[in-house]
């Protein structure tokens, strides 16, 4: 057995070693913390502040990199993701990250250079491919573009973004029909979404075709708001690390749309704590509460609202929705006029009012108020639904299809209804193997989004449709 | 789910409006390179003007927009003044309780200076504001100038936060506001504004760019990705239809935003700029909207335009997204006889080149020209397309500056939103180098907004003037020294209107591709440009024929021309062309 002196000395020269050993860091930044709010304040403070305490501990000086990469100090996160490198070189996320930092400030070749180490030590970071593809394409490095999409497509070969990139890597070799080709392979893969369109007319433009530039064209504004998203659990680690009011919000809504809205209520109301007197806030939570019916706590935050801005037009644009799940329709249309007083072009505030009028009976103002929607944003997708409903009851079913059809593709819980009430139009406007065609699309979505009363409705319909074909 | 609460709840989450996410701001100053030519001369000159933007703390929108400049020569005496805009405290503060409060020399309201160049001598410039009558209490944004009234004088129309203002040069150096009852009354938030005969009338009308319904009673609080107060986007508030007003030719103008089909169409525009896109005499009109997707109008032979920005391909970038678009600028710098769109963005967002097939369909060719990646971390406003060595290829000038907080910077800087600005040299009309080196004056922190070029020391190159928001304006001396030739037009109309403005000019040279250039003053970012006409010749050095095709449709040629002079085409005294 060594002796504690032995022991001791051994330990001393191990160290010793590891001293002779030591990357150098670059030093810490100076960071400024004043002006954040104060869980942002405390949230950053943590962090350095472990730095300071293990100055050479790798996650420590990634996770503060992270954090000041959240809020935008790419300086001082640029310094700390190079500390997390050097003092662990085989984790890949901080090159990775670092890259990212490095490309908004324009550092681009800095930034593929740190992506090809990033892909070194982990390979199937297919989304480090992706975004070194991308780099390359936008630094007009085309063959190297080329043979890394190649390498991404021969691993993974329904990555859309890969035929994506890949078509807008042809567009700018003058290679439409090539491009083309890419396009559909995406569209398979994604569904629509603008930016998708936006690549095809530009193809269809390069090939002299002006009638498919103009289809696509019109793709692209029917499908701007949608998103094709690519997966990237690193980033997001990074995006979910901020905790300001807005970025709550945002994500909230994110939950919310995707149908969970007890997550999206907690996070509000976490956020709440730490910004009480957010109007945004506020008008959010109230619209999540009266979204499910729950209009006491809607009133609530509403009415705190209006103690900080009784004049804000989302306010009365929320307490008008509010007022219209409560069934005060008289109310409702109040708040949407005041709404619209302060801000005409709410296309949204058009069509509540619009929605209000029809309840009131008062078909005439609502056909008007819809089309008002469409024409401050003729993509309102709501305002296409309403309106074509209302015409499907004026017996206007040609019309009806012309505005329904175009919101035949989207595929969220309001599609059974829509695909029913756009059934319901062709089959008014004498279409009846459209209408079984659209039917069957319906009772597909009633099933996927659990819309019981939409099926019953297709059901119906369709059984109706059969009665009429029979001899 | 109930139909009624479905119906119910898509309006509450379009009601919870998605704030945009605020890309992160950096600075990068560039690698060590080719310094830039041009150095500061302002204070030196006399053209000591410090832009106030009346920092309340309350973040209003106005503060972080900045001002523009104007380049014209109001006394006719051959150089170009200067008159820069200027910005004041809002709501019921006075100037002192700013955060940023103005220096001892401060003077409220836009400034003109007097250029007194004397042949061969030095530059210098004189405070004429109060003799001019050119002293307005207003929050004043850009400025376009033209010959309205064809008296061969350049009148002046002031965009403002509030009541825009028609100036009309009296030529005695006094300007008279005309505004009650010349028709061009608009008390929205102006920004870029534009004259041009898009009727072919023989007289300029005026195209006024609006961008957002914001004022201080509705000001809203936004904060940066760290939750610090910051100045909010376009997107949170109303954006604003554009106005077109038709000269009568009486000193009155109508409104014809209706009849000629702009009505309809709200955006939240910053920049302007007019040209024949596709090439069929007719006039159309480029607007950049913050954040959205921007206008094409194409102009009709019946004096309506039509909207074709989506299909046309200059709405959206290559990716299909909609960019911030600032300042914009429209010029042949690929010499295949159209005009080529750049314009300046947010940062993350680059600028972007679009190409032009010469039938007004465009293709985003940035990355393809280099013009990406350089201007990632910048937020540019005013730009144009100029031959700073006269080598006869246009380059292209930015200048940068934050509308984010940059939170790197906080604690650093007083005012954390400065940024270099940049210039770019066309190497051949295929690809661009950016030029300048540390220590240069592209080197210099600013938050650069407006930008103005013209030939200021009439040595035959063309200066910048950049206007800085919250900070003092620079002039840029061109001291190239390139032993470029060079050759500057001042076109009269007679038919067409007095400027010319709208002209084509085609350089021709023996074995040479022609070079083309328009009359102009707009485009760059709410600030209005020489309207002298400059082509670089490199080292051309013979007698060369100009082509001018005017406004009104006639073509001439003048020939024999020498290089390296000023000189003036007279409409109707060259040879008529075909």
């Amino acid at each position: 057995m060594m002796s504690l002196k032995t022991l001791s000395a051994t330990g001393l020269a191990l160290l010793a070693l590891a001293g002779c050993e030591r990357v150098e860091l670059p030093p810490q930044p100076a960071v400024n913390l004043d002006g954040y709010p104060t869980a942002i304040h405390r949230q950053l403070a943590q962090a350095l502040g472990r730095v300071d305490s293990r100055p050479r501990k790798a996650a420590a000086n990634g996770r503060a990199g992270m954090l000041l990469h959240t809020y935008d100090q790419l300086l001082g996160a640029d310094v700390y993701y190079q500390r997390a490198a050097l003092l662990d070189p085989d984790e890949f996320r901080w090159p990775y990250l670092r890259s990212w930092v490095l490309a908004g400030l324009g550092r681009t070749d800095e930034a593929m250079q740190l992506l090809q180490t990033a892909l070194e030590i982990e390979p199937g970071y297919s989304r480090a491919r992706v975004r070194l593809a991308e780099l390359q394409l936008s630094s007009g490095q085309l063959e190297q573009c080329a043979a890394t999409l190649r390498t991404l497509i021969a691993e993974q070969s329904d990555r859309p973004e890969a035929y994506f990139l890949r078509a807008q890597l042809r567009l700018r070799m003058n290679d439409a029909n090539a491009a083309i080709e890419d396009l559909g392979r995406t569209l398979a893969l994604t569904g629509h979404f603008g930016g998708l369109h936006h690549a095809y007319a530009q193809a269809y433009r390069l090939a002299g075709d002006e009638a498919a530039t103009r289809h696509h064209t019109r793709l692209a504004e029917q499908f701007a708001d949608a998103r094709a998203d690519i997966p990237d659990p690193v980033m997001s680690e990074v995006l979910l690390a901020n905790i300001s009011t807005t970025a709550r919000i945002e994500r909230a809504q994110a939950y919310a749309s995707r149908g969970d809205v007890a997550r999206a209520e907690t996070l509000l109301v976490e956020a709440l704590e730490d910004d009480p007197d957010s109007l945004p806030l506020h008008v959010t939570l109230a619209g999540l509460y009266g979204g499910r019916g729950d209009f006491a706590n809607a009133d609530r935050h509403l009415a705190h609202a209006a103690t900080i801005d009784p004049d804000h037009p989302r306010l009365h644009y929320s307490t008008g929705v509010a007022r219209l799940g409560e069934q005060r329709f008289a109310e409702a249309a109040e708040a949407f006029e005041r709404s619209l007083e302060l801000d005409a072009n709410n296309a949204d505030a058009w069509a509540q009012l619009g929605l209000v009028r029809q309840i009131q009976g008062n078909q005439g103002q609502a056909l008007e108020h819809f089309r008002t929607a469409l024409e401050h944003d003729p993509w309102h997708r709501q305002s296409h639904w309403l309106l074509g409903r209302a015409l499907n009851q004026a017996g206007d079913h040609e019309t009806a299809v012309a505005h329904l059809a175009l919101l035949r593709p989207i595929r969220d819980p309001t599609a059974p209804a829509i695909l029913l009430d756009l059934g319901r139009a062709y089959h008014g406007s004498g279409d009846r193997d459209t209408a079984i065609a659209v039917l069957g699309e319906a009772l597909a979505a009633a099933g996927e989004f659990g819309d019981s009363q939409s099926r019953a409705g297709a059901n119906a319909l369709l059984r109706r449709l059969e009665r009429e074909s029979s001899p | 789910m109930n139909r009624f609460v479905c119906l119910v709840a898509a309006g509450l989450l379009a009601a919870c409006s998605k704030t945009p996410p605020t890309p992160p701001t950096a600075l990068e100053t560039g690698e060590p390179g080719i310094p830039a030519p041009f150095r500061d001369v302002a204070a030196a000159t006399g053209l000591v003007f410090e832009h106030f933007i009346g920092a309340s703390g309350e973040h209003y929108m106005s503060e972080i927009m900045g001002s523009g400049v104007a380049l014209f020569d109001y006394d006719l005496d051959g150089d170009l003044d200067v008159y820069l805009l200027q910005g004041k405290m809002l709501g019921d503060r006075e100037p002192g309780e700013s955060l940023f409060p103005p220096p001892g020399t401060h003077w409220p309201g836009n400034r003109l200076y007097r250029n007194e160049l004397e042949p061969g001598g030095s530059l210098r410039f004189t405070d004429v504001t109060n003799e001019s009558g050119l002293r307005f209490p207003d929050y004043g944004m850009g400025a376009a100038v033209g010959d309205f009234d064809n008296d061969g004088d350049p009148d002046l129309y002031l965009t403002n936060l509030g009541p825009n203002r028609l100036l009309r040069n009296d030529g005695n150096g006094q300007f008279s506001d005309i505004t009650p009852g010349s028709g061009t009354a608009d008390v929205a938030w102006g920004t870029a504004a534009g004259f041009n005969d898009y009727d072919r009338d023989g007289d300029a009308d005026l195209f006024l760019v609006n961008y957002v319904d914001f004022g201080v009673d509705r000001n809203i609080v936004c904060t940066s990705p760290g939750g610090r107060r910051d100045y909010c986007g376009p997107q949170e508030y109303p954006p604003l239809p554009d106005r077109l007003f038709r000269n009568d030719g009486n000193g009155r103008f109508t409104d014809v935003s209706g009849a000629a089909g702009l009505a309809d169409s709200a955006g939240p525009g910053l920049g302007l700029v007019w040209a024949d896109f596709n090439g069929d005499g007719i006039s159309d009109a480029y607007v950049a909207n913050d954040g959205a997707a921007n206008f094409l109008w194409i102009g009709g032979s019946d004096g309506t335009f039509t909207e074709r920005g989506m299909i046309s391909g200059t709405a959206f970038n290559m990716m299909g997204s909609p960019e911030a678009s600032m300042g914009v600028t429209a010029g042949d710098f690929d010499g295949d006889g159209d005009e080529d769109l750049f314009m300046t963005h947010l940062f993350l967002e680059s600028n972007t080149l679009y190409l032009n097939d010469g039938k007004a369909s465009f293709f985003d060719a940035t990355d393809q020209f280099r013009l990406g990646h350089g201007s990632m971390a910048m937020t540019g406003f005013g730009s144009r397309w100029f031959d700073y060595d006269n080598d006869g290829f246009l380059d292209l000038f930015v200048a940068n500056g934050n509308v984010k907080l940059e939170e790197s910077r906080v604690g650093q800087s007083d005012y954390p939103f400065e940024q270099p600005n940049q210039l770019f040299h066309n190497d051949g009309g295929q690809r661009f180098t950016e030029i300048g080196a540390d220590g240069d004056v592209l080197s210099l922190l600013g938050v650069s907004r407006g930008a103005a070029f013209g030939d200021i020391d009439n040595d035959g190159d063309l200066d910048i003037v950049v206007t800085n928001n919250n900070g003092p304006a620079r002039l840029l001396l061109n001291e190239s020294n390139a032993a470029n030739n060079w050759l500057q037009i001042t076109l009269n109309g007679s038919r067409s209107n007095r400027d010319g403005t709208g002209a084509r000019i085609a350089l021709l040279r023996e074995d040479m591709p022609p070079l083309w250039r328009r009359s102009h003053t707009d485009g760059s970012y709410l600030s209005a440009s020489d309207r002298r006409v400059h082509f670089g010749l490199g080292d051309w050095s013979s007698p060369v024929a100009l082509e001018v095709h005017w406004p009104t449709g006639t073509r001439e040629i003048f020939s024999g021309i020498a290089p390296n002079q000023f000189i003036v085409l007279q409409e109707g005294e060259g040879q008529a062309s075909e």
